[in-house]
């Protein structure tokens, strides 16, 4: 491993005395239990205050940096975690002089009220309330009443769309009427369409396509036109933005809302999604019942 | 009888099609005979055991949410999960609270934020036992599993005792980490749908060395959460140089097995560093650093929002569509460039040095496809003209942007108009899953367009012919006699005297039609010099070369004022097999297609004709000529 470069750091050791480093449990570990989880994002706050408001001791002197062991843990994981190696004692050094050097400006920047107003804070501390607040979702279990109400009423989002199978021949697009009709009937009679038509990088034989696949293949509105048509029969000319088709709908599939278990994962999934919304906005309200909005210009006290 | 009119027709076609013109096939020598032999090879069945891919994939890899820094900073609220819900075709509201929607899905993306964000935050957590001692905890544990309100109000309540002072100890032991990046993996697991849509995990590591000079890269998992939560993201405080990104990125596939590549951005604002012949620390390149950059960088966005970096215009003079959304005041803080930057800037130098650099070291460093992406900052990636959302929310739909500056460093700035609605990726993955893609990523087997969803197929092999364009299914023509783009051709066969190219577009049913497709080549004559020449094999209309051997211009049917066209000219296919007129078997060569579309209208006409107050200058460009590039195929004369 070279040098780092000019940038200085990542994140942790445990001084350079050889003391052997304190790794914690993998993280994604931790997070497979829901409570867990639950837990660590609520830590998101805590942790927050727990630096802006140390309760437990008076303030360090100003011109003191104390790296407790703790924090130097944090920087040795931290390391750890991206390289999977302790850091050399050289990176150590690194590490601990950009820490210091970090926590020395952090500290001049929020003396001089730096951390005030910046928009890029304001949001991170906004998100991660919007996470602890939702956080609680990621454990619900509905029963199984609750839930095939939600797939029943969100039906839409889980039914499998209507599909089509077709053979497509494009034509010239300067082909008469008549030409066009001799090759329906002579279609109709049997003749073979492979070989036939232009040649095209478009697909001559489309198998159980979603309705809104064809459009993407055909451009806007084309699937509504070849919905219109008869099953089995050769019909056209239906003109694409590729020029004009015959066409032979072979077969159509109606859409439908397959059984509940065949999907539960996904709806479980959006279930907890939408009550994680639910909380999330819940929330919101009641912290805003909280507060009262003042205005410029408004009469003290107002609403 | 329907055969016969069927070749009549088929005739009619040809005459008008630039097959006609360029593979010089003449319409009446047609056969029956011919064109059945053909179509009823033995065996040959365009259906049956088909296992290469039908359609591209579509999608891009390059998105920015409100989770990176810049963003939150410039006013995105559009998160990641707002982001991939859009990417999958649901109308989501943009940053500036206006109502957005794709014309058609996704197949694909990569949220790719800014890891400097993904900052991991101090918390709390030691461990279960440690927890279910306290009895307040033990009780939010039980009330959690009853669900519904009764968790919610556990958040009430901690919240509420955190405002006392009150939270029990075990909260506050911080022995361990939450962190930001595994929120992101969850929320894009969350997305993944194997054979629908394929949420594949990255971040962008953004080194900008020296002070705004682009190194930018986007990391690329081809695992999931499991994997990519193993081990924490690069950030630039870890380094801000490429080959110890490298470093990580091997680091991390020997931890967890599983697979990363990087995807370089912007060479057009490296200031001269992105393919430079240096580290950014000045030191040499050296044969190990070919190789390793070789290994993990296989592909470079050419074209994005903040310019294209196909070619600069003045370093291919006779290049006339080179001068396509170009950037070139200076770096990302617009720090002007200096003679000679713009040589390591641009991708078409670098595969021509790359030759060069191969020849030096034994290793093609810059060997790379070419792909596209938007780089949007809104959380909402947006190509199509009609419907461009900006790049950052300054830079949505409004008056504003018809002035607006999209980068301002002390008076230095950038126009809002000059952001391009670029670009996508199209991917030849035989299925949507994470693996498929990344696999066909791997192996360049991809292409990059200008935004539009052109579709095409280039294929290189020794024994191309004329009528391999006539045949009903290019693509396994092409996989049958060939090899597709990203790869290396094979051996040359005995006997075999140049290359030959199957190379095959087809519109974007929603835009323009084609006017053309070119092939451009590049290589290292015997003096050592590097070269290259573009070659139009495929076009609409009845053109001819002129003296010049130009082919004239398409025309161009934009209603500036009504943003309007009409595809009355140009075609909505072409396709042609070319061989090298000039190939010398002793260079080292490498080909990529480029397909044009008629001249559309640019977003900034759509801006003018839909914001009646809107002032954009006389010198803002109102139409645009979309285009595709492919990942090239290399010729290697050592072989």
């Amino acid at each position: 491993m070279r040098a780092r470069g000019s940038a200085v750091l990542p994140p942790r050791f445990r001084a350079s005395d050889g003391v052997t480093m304190s790794l914690s449990t993998p993280l994604q570990a931790t997070l497979r239990s829901p409570l867990v989880h639950f837990f660590v994002l609520g830590g998101l706050i805590f942790g927050v205050y727990g630096l802006t408001a140390a309760p437990d001791a008076a303030p360090p002197r100003d011109d003191v940096i104390t790296l407790t062991e703790a924090e130097a843990d944090r920087l040795a994981d931290d390391f750890y975690a991206g390289w999977g190696r302790a850091p050399t004692t050289e990176e150590a050094q690194a590490l601990v002089r950009d820490w210091a050097i970090e926590e020395a400006m952090v500290r001049e920047g929020r003396a001089l009220g730096l951390d005030q107003g910046d928009a890029m804070i304001r949001n991170r501390l906004r998100a991660k309330v919007e996470f602890l607040a939702e956080a609680p979702a990621a454990a619900l279990e509905p029963d199984a009443a609750t839930l095939a109400a939600y797939y029943e009423a969100n039906a839409a989002d889980y039914a499998e769309p209507a599909r089509m199978s077709l053979t497509q021949v494009l034509l010239p697009a300067a082909v008469s009427d008549a030409e066009a009709s001799a090759l329906v009937a002579d279609l109709r009679s049997g003749a073979d369409p492979d070989g036939m038509g232009r040649t095209t990088q478009l697909p001559h034989r489309i198998e159980a396509m979603a309705l809104p696949a064809l459009d993407r293949v055909f451009g806007a509105g084309f699937a509504d036109e070849v919905a219109e048509l008869a099953p089995g029969t050769w019909a056209g000319p239906l003109t694409s933005v590729y020029g004009p088709h015959l066409l032979r709908l072979d077969d159509v599939t109606q859409g439908s809302l397959p059984p509940l278990d065949s999907q539960r994962e996904k709806v479980l999934a959006d279930w907890r999604y939408d009550e994680a919304r639910r909380m999330r906005d819940r929330y919101t309200e009641e912290l805003m019942s909280r507060y009262r909005l003042s205005l410029p210009g408004m009469a003290e006290g107002a609403e | 009888m329907a055969r016969r009119i069927c070749f009549i027709a088929f005739a009619a076609s040809l005459s008008a099609a630039p097959l006609a013109a360029q593979v010089t096939t003449d319409a009446g020598t047609l056969t029956t005979e011919k064109i059945e032999r053909f179509f009823n090879q033995p065996g040959y069945s365009p259906y049956a055991g088909r296992d290469y891919p039908a359609q591209p994939l579509w999608g891009e890899q390059h998105l920015h949410t409100s989770w990176s820094p810049d963003a939150f900073g410039g006013g995105t609220r559009v998160g990641p999960d707002e982001a991939l819900q859009y990417a999958k075709g649901g109308e989501i509201t943009s940053n500036t609270g206006q109502q957005v929607k794709l014309s058609r899905p996704y197949d694909w993306m990569v949220v790719a934020d800014h890891s400097d964000a993904l900052g991991v935050v101090a918390s709390i957590y030691d461990g279960d036992p440690a927890f279910m001692s306290d009895p307040t905890l033990k009780r939010w544990h039980d009330d959690m599993r009853k669900g519904g309100e009764a968790a919610a109000d556990v958040v009430m309540e901690m919240i509420t005792l955190q405002g006392q002072g009150k939270v029990p100890a075990a909260m506050t032991d911080k022995t361990t980490q939450m962190d930001m990046w595994q929120k992101m993996t969850e929320i894009v697991e969350g997305h993944n749908q194997p054979g629908v849509f394929t949420a594949l995990i990255g971040y962008e590591w953004t080194s900008n060395y020296g002070g705004g000079n682009n190194l930018h890269r986007n990391i690329i998992y081809r695992d999931g959460k499991t994997l990519a939560d193993m081990v924490r993201p690069l950030t630039t405080f870890d380094t801000e140089i490429p080959n110890e990104l490298w470093d990580w990125m091997e680091n991390y596939e020997a931890e967890t097995g599983g697979r990363l590549l990087a995807i370089p951005h912007n060479g057009n604002l490296s200031n001269g560093l992105m393919f430079a012949t240096e580290t950014p620390d000045g030191k040499p390149i050296d044969a190990e650093w070919a190789e390793t950059r070789a290994r993990w960088e296989p592909l470079y966005e050419v074209t994005q929002g903040k310019g294209t970096s196909e070619q600069h215009p003045s370093l291919a003079p006779s290049d006339e569509f080179a001068d396509f959304e170009i950037w070139d005041k200076g770096n990302l803080n617009v720090v002007p460039k200096e003679p000679g930057m713009l040589d390591y800037e641009y991708a078409r130098e670098a595969l021509k040095r790359g030759l060069k650099l191969e020849d030096e070291f034994g290793t093609n460093p810059f060997k790379f496809g070419l792909l596209g992406s938007t780089d949007a900052h809104t959380g909402i990636s947006s190509t199509e003209e009609n419907n461009f959302f900006g790049k950052f929310p300054t830079s949505e739909p409004g008056v504003e942007r018809s002035t607006g500056n999209a980068f301002d460093f002390d008076g230095r700035t950038v126009k809002d108009w000059k952001l391009g609605a670029s670009g996508l990726t199209a991917v030849w993955a035989a299925e949507n899953t994470r693996a498929a893609i990344w696999d066909a990523l791997k192996r360049k087997e991809v292409y990059g367009t200008t935004g539009t969803r052109i579709g095409v197929r280039f294929f290189g092999g020794w024994g191309f012919a004329e009528e391999d364009a006539l045949g009903r299914n290019p693509g396994a023509i092409g996989y049958g006699k060939g090899v597709p783009m990203g790869a290396d051709m094979p051996p040359a066969p005995e006997g075999a005297e140049a290359p030959s190219f199957l190379v095959a577009a087809i519109k974007d049913p929603y835009s323009g039609n084609l006017d053309r497709i070119q092939i451009i080549k590049g290589w290292v004559d015997a003096a050592g010099e590097m070269q290259e020449k573009i070659f139009d094999v495929a076009w609409s209309g009845d053109r001819a070369p002129g003296a010049d051997g130009k082919l004239p211009a398409v025309g161009d049917t934009v209603d500036v004022e009504k943003a309007t066209w009409t595809n009355t000219i140009g075609r909505p296919e072409l396709i042609t097999v070319w061989t090298d007129p000039e190939f010398d078997p002793l260079l080292d060569a490498f080909y990529y297609a480029r397909v044009m579309e008629i001249p559309t209208p640019r977003w900034t006409a759509y801006d003018a004709a839909y914001f009646e107050e809107s002032t954009f200058t006389d010198d803002v460009p109102m139409t645009v000529t979309e285009r595709a590039y492919t990942s090239p195929i290399w010729y290697s004369a050592g072989q």
